[in-house]
């Protein structure tokens, strides 16, 4: 039972969010998930946000919910309308819940099964499952409601930066990793479970991932170049690749349109959306660091909010999916 | 005082039916005068000036990118511009770093170029594990006491995100055979967990030193400085980090005839060697070694970190 305060400040919300933000995504309602670490000083931690208002984040006092984690957050996704599953620095999976109308993240496991930092986790459509991956190299398929880790796969030779599971097909991931492999999983198969995508010459190491929202085949990753690749793994379209940024790209993220726009962060401290022939429709330079995080509002909206490492949660709203350039302000 | 007291508790046998501990205070002639300490004089090494980096988290965190001759640079240029010294009034240079080659002689050299350092100021580096940075300021001080120098710089870097802990270099075979050597290549986590077992309850409370903005552009607006006061033993867990740090330090008579100021006085050093197993324990003996020297008075010890470890 919360008590009424005045302010209406979430009761154990942290005063302080921690500077750098790490990992943004909208529910289906417009409400925000934010993770936030800190990432230099004398101690590391990381909080979870939520925020009703969007337009009010990242001002603590007036979130929705909030909760100091134990370590860094690398990632942090919606898994149903009221779980969060958090990445964490500590090489655990959190889950949390939201509970006390929502005011309330109560926290349902800490599992520390990672051997170092868990740097992507990624829910499985049916909100029943999640997939981590980390820089011990693993990627670990986790059956939330028994708490436990069900499978775990040792084939990326170095970090794995990036899980998404298909947005359609609950067996299939993909997972990137500094190793320069991006990897198509299906978790049906047990002696063979990954295949390998080619990724176009020079090869260097994918960054992100992100599955297109209809096309079952497609997905589009990003390097440590800048540059951003739009495959269709069972080969019927041409794969078409774009030097988009010049350094890192951090995250991709398909909008809710029909014909999708993907918008892609970079430690460039830019964001850019592109339209479906990977054209550049719009370019926002006002974060002055690395961008982190990008999620799109749902329900087919033109707009789309970026987090990083300035602290700053900007938001964008792009013209007419076809149109020239909307400079937001 | 208080500090003080739970210090010395540590130091002596617990539930020892005689104790009692009287603290007295004495004047350590730090100031004007003299006292049972030692007096000040113009040949006192003492400390002018000090700036630090953000304490940046290996692999995520701000540095995880930056070079640490670019860390080091950002520390060194920092502490010389705040007291507006031109650097080739310095005598000699030492950096402390364990992870880079050789520790870190090339690098230590560039980041000196890179700060505008004329090649005529020397450099080299030094390698003590974890009290690297703390060695490189007792090898300037101990200069200056020789008069090989009257100004130094002592500084200490670590990139844990670019370099790890790993090969252990060339090692002779006979290694596995003897006990104490192979001791040394236990992973610091578990020599901390025996560490742990120990009796020590030694708590160590926080340093509040000022950090040095480094920016991937430029070096802009500098922190005020190092405060003497308040400095106390080691810092709290051990964390994997990237950081730098540089202290300025002098002969009494030099400093003052520059016009610098004075932070503070090294009045005394220890060292020891412990066993590898247990090697975190080494500043409760060195500090016990501190203390046997007659070294009670009201003090202030200063350790200061250029890597993860947070032991003298």
């Amino acid at each position: 039972m919360i008590k009424e305060n005045r302010w209406n400040i979430p009761p154990n919300a942290p005063a302080c969010m921690e500077k750098h933000l790490c990992s943004a995504q909208y529910r289906a309602d417009g409400t925000l998930l934010l993770g936030a670490s800190s990432l230099t000083g004398r101690s590391w931690q990381g909080s979870v946000w939520i925020y009703s208002d969007p337009e009010q984040a990242p001002n603590e006092g007036f979130c929705k919910a909030g909760v100091q984690t134990e370590a860094g957050v690398t990632d942090v996704k919606w898994v149903s309308e009221k779980g969060v599953v958090v990445a964490s620095d500590s090489g655990a999976l959190e889950l949390w819940e939201l509970a006390e109308d929502e005011r309330l993240l109560v926290n349902r496991f800490t599992k520390q099964e990672h051997d170092h930092i868990v740097t992507t986790v990624s829910p499985i459509t049916g909100a029943s499952s999640a997939v981590t991956g980390s820089m011990d190299c693993r990627i670990k398929v986790w059956d939330l409601s028994q708490e436990t880790v069900v499978t775990t796969y040792s084939v990326h030779t170095q970090p794995v930066r990036c899980v998404a599971c298909s947005p359609t097909d609950e067996s299939l991931f993909i997972s990137c990793g500094q190793d320069g492999r991006v990897l198509m999983w299906d978790r049906r198969k047990p002696n063979k479970p990954a295949t390998r995508i080619d990724v176009e010459a020079p090869s260097c190491s994918p960054t992100t991932v992100a599955w297109h929202p209809h096309h079952r085949s497609t997905i589009a990753f990003g390097d440590e170049l800048g540059r951003v690749t739009v495959k269709d793994f069972l080969g019927t379209e041409p794969t078409q690749v774009e030097n988009i940024h010049s350094r890192r790209v951090n995250a991709l993220a398909y909008s809710s349109h029909s014909a999708p726009l993907l918008a892609a962060v970079s430690d460039d401290c830019s964001l850019a959306v592109m339209n479906s022939e990977l054209r550049e429709i719009l370019r926002d330079r006002r974060h002055q660091d690395f961008v982190k995080g990008v999620s799109w509002l749902h329900g087919g909206s033109n707009t789309l909010t970026t987090v990083g490492w300035d602290h700053l949660v900007l938001h964008h709203s792009v013209g007419s999916a076809a149109g020239a350039p909307n400079s937001s302000s | 005082m208080h500090r003080l007291k739970i210090i010395s508790g540590h130091l002596s046998p617990s539930g020892s039916s005689d104790y009692r501990r009287d603290l007295w205070r004495s004047e350590c002639g730090s100031g004007s005068g003299s006292g049972p300490a030692g007096s000040s004089g113009p040949d006192d090494v003492v400390v002018v000036h000090g700036r630090r980096t953000a304490i940046g988290r290996a692999k995520r965190g701000s540095f995880k990118d930056t070079t640490p001759d670019e860390l080091l640079s950002a520390a060194m240029t920092a502490v010389l511009t705040d007291v507006g010294l031109s650097p080739n009034l310095l005598g000699d240079v030492c950096v402390g770093n364990v992870l880079q080659p050789g520790a870190g002689a090339l690098m230590a050299r560039v980041a000196h170029f890179l700060s505008g350092f004329p090649e005529t100021v020397p450099v080299y580096t030094v390698n003590r594990q974890c009290s690297s940075g703390l060695q490189a300021l007792f090898n300037i001080a101990g200069a200056i006491r020789s008069k090989s120098i009257d100004l130094g710089l002592a500084c200490g870097v670590e990139s844990m995100s670019l370099r790890s802990i790993g090969n252990p270099g060339d090692l002779s075979s006979r290694l596995v055979d003897n006990d104490k050597a192979r001791d040394c290549i236990i992973p610091m986590g578990i020599t901390s967990e025996s560490v742990a077992g120990e009796a020590a309850g030694l708590r160590y409370g926080p340093v509040r030193p000022e950090i040095v903005p480094v920016t991937t552009r430029r070096l802009s607006k500098l922190r005020p400085a190092f405060k003497p006061d308040g400095s106390t033993t080691a810092g709290n867990s051990s964390q994997v980090s990237d950081r730098a740090a540089a202290v300025l330090i002098g002969r009494r008579s030099a400093v003052e005839a520059m016009g610098l100021p004075v932070l503070g006085v090294l009045r005394a050093s220890a060292v020891v060697g412990v066993p590898p197993d247990v090697m975190g324990i080494g500043p409760a003996y060195a500090i016990l070694q501190l203390w046997n020297k007659r070294l009670r008075c009201w003090f202030n010890y200063f350790l200061f970190k250029d890597d993860s470890c947070p032991e003298s």
